[in-house]
């Protein structure tokens, strides 16, 4: 009897383990005869075509673009089929999916895009060039430069608050609050500024955080090359203070071979990007999550400068500050707001 | 409203563009051939980077980097000024046969020259062609050139110099004496036409932006103050001549050098600090011909900075959105993008005098205090202006700039009769050429008109007519259109003698206020048995060009036909500090003229 029970086991698992064999060839072999259509925002690009030129990706089709633009575009189809054909996968960072969620909600639209776990993640840094971290630190009367200070003072003339005549205006930028990183810096300034991220929309309206933002965005300045890139190019002319996400400055400041280069802060409380793939229903955006969730995604991301676990990280990428559970951002909501606020200011 | 400011912008910014620098690449005959199953990709890129990027891709095509996943990309660079290109592009580069192979990559001087063709595109209803997120090929910034000691004489390197202290030195009645240095005479500003050139367009925005005070979101209300006016108008006031390229200035500064007279040629001129490199290393126009050995002039140039800001030229890597390019062409283009990225060819581009635009590679010598330049500056950079701020600033320009007292002498010798083509004459087609340039002048300029040929006057002047005396030419204006229109050849050349007594005139009427310039158009060679001493022509021209007392009058030449006497037109110009221009091909006549009445 227990010889036939076990002949029985044996026989259920090599079933069993023929048909996981099977979908895993099946899964392969679809793979590879089928489009797989894959949105990345801009930031995320370069890994993005470094999965499509991995084999095992089989036929993935990348389109980069800016997250608000495929943000825009989903969250007003009225035809969610349509617009899922269109795409069988989104790579973007965390709240954008859900500000589409809310965004078809609010219109009386069916849910169209399902984020998934967190792939990847990077910590949102402030690049100051350290002589001018001093005097911003000295003047605010903190050990470190935070947002805080840098958006009261930007724009002031240096000599204000201690600086060098020839160093003219205090410059901060950052990349556009269109992009997926912008707006997580934007976020993780907001959050900084108030010293929490359980934020509601009418935190916004706050007189003084307004005036603060009012200030700091209509100094800032963004573009291409992205702000960072720009500072490391044309050294203090540009930008005094950028923010921007590690997995931008780590590696090019790694890279970089100048004389002098501007230090990351880490500004507290640590706010993260997170990395996502939005799918919509149906078999292809299954397919498109096994590229991007597996061995090839995780490397792409890990070497385009993200934090993954069980990856290697990339040259400039530290293990510290350690990130925190969750993103250290405002909701999605709140952060959809902030972003219809800086671009009334910067209009 | 929208719609007209953007058409306005667009007239405005490539009305200057519409001159076609006579070097640019006409048509693809001379571009070489792909090899058999590669992928063409043109790239039409500013002058100041042709040898570089020509250099470049032969490099790239000779590299595996060129046959990179099965793809094999051949590229081909041509010259194109970035105005120029603009203007093409927007129109839809329609002529391939003149103008040479539709672009794939376009590389001008700054990226808004890409801003202007979008808008441009966008009036018409057209999707943009150049991309946004294009990235730096390389950069440079707009910087005040001086001679080294009178930079010294403002307190460089210790004390920041900027427009401001510029303004105050130009209306100091006495002039350098009052910085100890009476023997430089007054100050003098060289700056080329922004409607033409792009680090004109640049400093003119940052003299815009020195006289408010301002860094960026410069608006129309800060161009309408008076106050900023009287800023531009005193900036403006001190200028020697504009021009369409600062190569005349630098070249003329050189040659002063020579002469051991460049501090009193022109005490300042505004160029990119690629250009203060060039000339410290003896190379004034950045161009080292086959054979040339350069030698570093006497007296150096140093970069100023100006305290206030300033621009930078980014030189993107636009990789056309445009309709002809196939995705080929466009991974072709970003192939070799790649490649000029890579460290080891933006050292090259270290090497050429040009900051790297790849943060892996570092700024280093030409780059440095040996080349009169500092890695470490600038300390700001300036905000490009609103498209509307950027029409108005031009237009605004166009009233603010120094007046012009220019006399016009026209050949009218039997050979201008000759067919220059598509059944019109020589005459014909600089008729139209000069009456087409009567519209660049401002109201309260003053313009005169002097035709020449043999025995063509009464006996006190036997070589030549004025038609139209000097006068304003708001008032003149018609009657000259209408003289010039009615002009026939004649019979010979008297070049020398016009020449000499047009410059005596012009100098002994001369106005300090006003740019005074003779502006000569000839097709011939000097046919005056009465004079034919060249060398006492020069002299005659030269004297009074020296010195620190100097109230200089430009003979600016224009050699047109194949029979014009270049070289001695040449000299003629160089000895009064002014500029050549070479319209051999009589086509050319209308582009050539549009960028000598630049000069003013």
């Amino acid at each position: 009897m227990p010889a036939r029970l076990l002949a029985f086991v044996a026989a259920i698992a090599m079933v069993v383990g023929a048909v996981a064999v099977r979908n895993r060839l099946d899964a392969r072999e679809e793979r590879a005869t089928t489009v797989l259509r894959l949105v990345c925002a801009t930031e995320l690009g370069p890994a993005c075509e470094a999965m499509a030129e991995d084999e095992a990706a089989g036929r993935l089709e990348v389109t980069t673009e800016a997250a608000a633009v495929t943000t825009g575009r989903l969250m007003s189809a009225e035809d969610g089929a349509a617009a899922a054909r269109a795409l069988d996968g989104w790579l973007v960072t965390a709240p954008w999916p859900a500000i589409v969620a809310e965004g078809r909600g609010r219109a009386g639209l069916e849910p169209l895009v399902s984020p998934g776990p967190v792939l990847a993640r990077s910590p949102v840094v402030l690049a100051v060039w350290p002589e001018r971290a001093s005097v911003l630190a000295r003047h605010c009367r903190i050990p470190a430069v935070g947002w805080r200070c840098l958006g009261d003072n930007a724009g002031r003339s240096w000599t204000e608050i201690g600086g060098q005549p020839t160093w003219g205006p205090v410059k901060p930028g950052h990349v556009e609050v269109a992009t997926a990183t912008g707006l997580t810096v934007v976020g993780g300034a907001t959050a900084g500024y108030f010293g929490r991220s359980d934020l509601a929309r009418a935190d916004l309206d706050d007189d003084g955080y307004r005036d603060w933002l009012t200030r700091l965005e209509r100094s800032s300045r963004s573009g291409s090359p992205s702000p960072f890139e720009a500072m490391l190019l044309t050294g203090r002319a540009a930008f005094d203070a950028v923010g921007t996400v590690e997995a931008e400055a780590g590696p090019l400041l790694a890279r970089s071979v100048r004389a002098e280069k501007p230090e990351l802060i880490y500004p507290a409380p640590v706010a993260t990007a997170d990395v996502v793939l939005g799918t919509v229903r149906g078999r292809r955006s299954q397919l498109v999550a096994e590229v991007v969730a597996g061995n090839a995604g995780r490397k792409a991301l890990a070497a385009g400068g993200w934090r993954v676990e069980g990856q290697p990280p990339a040259p400039g990428v530290r293990r510290t500050p350690p990130l925190p559970g969750a993103s250290g951002l405002p909701s999605p909501g709140v952060l959809e707001a902030l972003r219809q606020a800086v671009q009334e200011i910067t209009r | 409203m929208r719609r007209a400011v953007l058409v306005a912008l667009v007239a405005v910014l490539l009305a200057g563009a519409c001159r076609t620098d006579a070097g640019d690449n006409a048509g693809g005959g001379d571009l070489e051939a792909a090899p058999g199953g590669c992928a063409t990709v043109d790239a039409a890129v500013s002058p100041e980077k042709i040898e570089l990027l020509t250099s470049l891709s032969r490099a790239f095509n000779d590299s595996p980097a060129a046959r990179e996943n099965g793809r094999c990309t051949f590229v081909r660079i041509q010259k194109k000024s970035s105005g120029a290109a603009a203007t093409l592009l927007a129109d839809g580069w329609r002529d391939e046969e003149t103008e040479g192979p539709r672009p794939v990559i376009w590389s001008p001087a700054a990226s808004s020259w890409g801003a202007i063709v979008n808008q441009r595109l966008a009036v018409k209803g057209q999707p943009a062609i150049a991309p946004a997120n294009a990235r730096p090929f390389m950069l440079t910034p707009l910087v005040i050139a001086m001679p080294r000691p009178m930079a010294q004489a403002l307190g460089h390197p210790a004390t920041p110099i900027g427009y401001a202290d510029l303004i105050a030195l130009s209306q100091d009645p006495a002039g350098w004496g009052g910085k100890g240095h009476p023997e430089w005479g007054r100050f003098k500003f060289g700056k080329t036409n922004p409607n033409f050139s792009t680090s004109a367009l640049s400093a003119t925005v940052a003299q815009y932006y020195a006289a408010t005070g301002k860094v960026r979101d410069l608006t129309l209300e800060d161009l309408e103050n008076p106050k900023v006016d009287g800023f531009i108008r005193a900036v403006e006031s001190s200028v020697v001549h504009y021009g369409d390229i600062t190569a005349t200035f630098l070249e003329n500064w050189y040659r002063n050098d020579a002469r051991g007279t460049s501090l009193t040629y022109v005490s300042a001129v505004a160029v990119e600090e690629k250009s203060v490199i060039d000339y410290n290393r003896g190379d004034p126009d950045g161009i080292t011909e086959p054979g040339e050995r350069p030698r570093p002039p006497k007296v150096p140039l140093v970069a100023i900075y100006p305290k206030e800001g300033t621009l930078f030229s980014d030189n993107p890597f636009f990789v056309l959105d445009a309709p002809w390019v196939s995705s080929a062409e466009r991974e072709g283009a970003r192939a070799f993008e790649r490649f000029v990225q890579r460290p080891d060819n933006q050292r090259k581009v270290v090497g050429a005098g040009f900051r790297p635009g790849n943060p892996a590679v570092a700024p280093g010598p030409p780059i440095d205090a040996g080349s009169g330049v500092d890695a470490a500056q600038p300390q700001t950079t300036l905000g490009v202006p609103a498209p509307p701020v950027l029409v108005r600033l031009i237009e605004k320009w166009g009233e603010q700039r120094k007046a012009a007292r220019v006399l016009i002498v026209l050949d009218v010798s039997g050979s201008m009769g000759d067919p220059a083509g598509e059944g019109v004459t020589k005459l014909e087609l600089a008729k139209t050429a000069a009456i087409t340039a009567l519209g660049q002048f401002k109201g309260e300029d003053e313009v005169g008109l002097r035709i020449f040929s043999t025995d063509i006057g009464p006996k006190e002047h036997a070589d030549y007519v004025d038609l139209v005396p000097i006068g304003r030419i708001d008032a003149n204006r018609e009657v000259i259109r209408s003289k010039i229109a009615n002009l026939i050849p004649t019979a010979g050349t008297p070049l020398y003698t016009v020449a000499r007594d047009s410059y005596r005139e012009l100098k002994a009427g001369l106005d300090p206020n006003r740019i005074n310039a003779v502006l000569l158009l000839t097709d011939g060679r000097n046919e005056d048995p009465r004079n034919d001493d060249l060398e006492a022509t020069l002299k005659a021209l030269r004297e009074g060009n020296e010195g620190a007392t100097v109230s200089p009058v430009r003979l600016f030449t224009v050699a047109y036909g194949s029979g014009a006497d270049i070289g001695v037109l040449r000299r003629m110009a160089e000895a009064t500090n002014a500029a050549a221009y070479d319209a051999s091909d009589p086509t050319t006549i209308d582009k050539v003229f549009t960028a000598v009445v630049s000069n003013f």
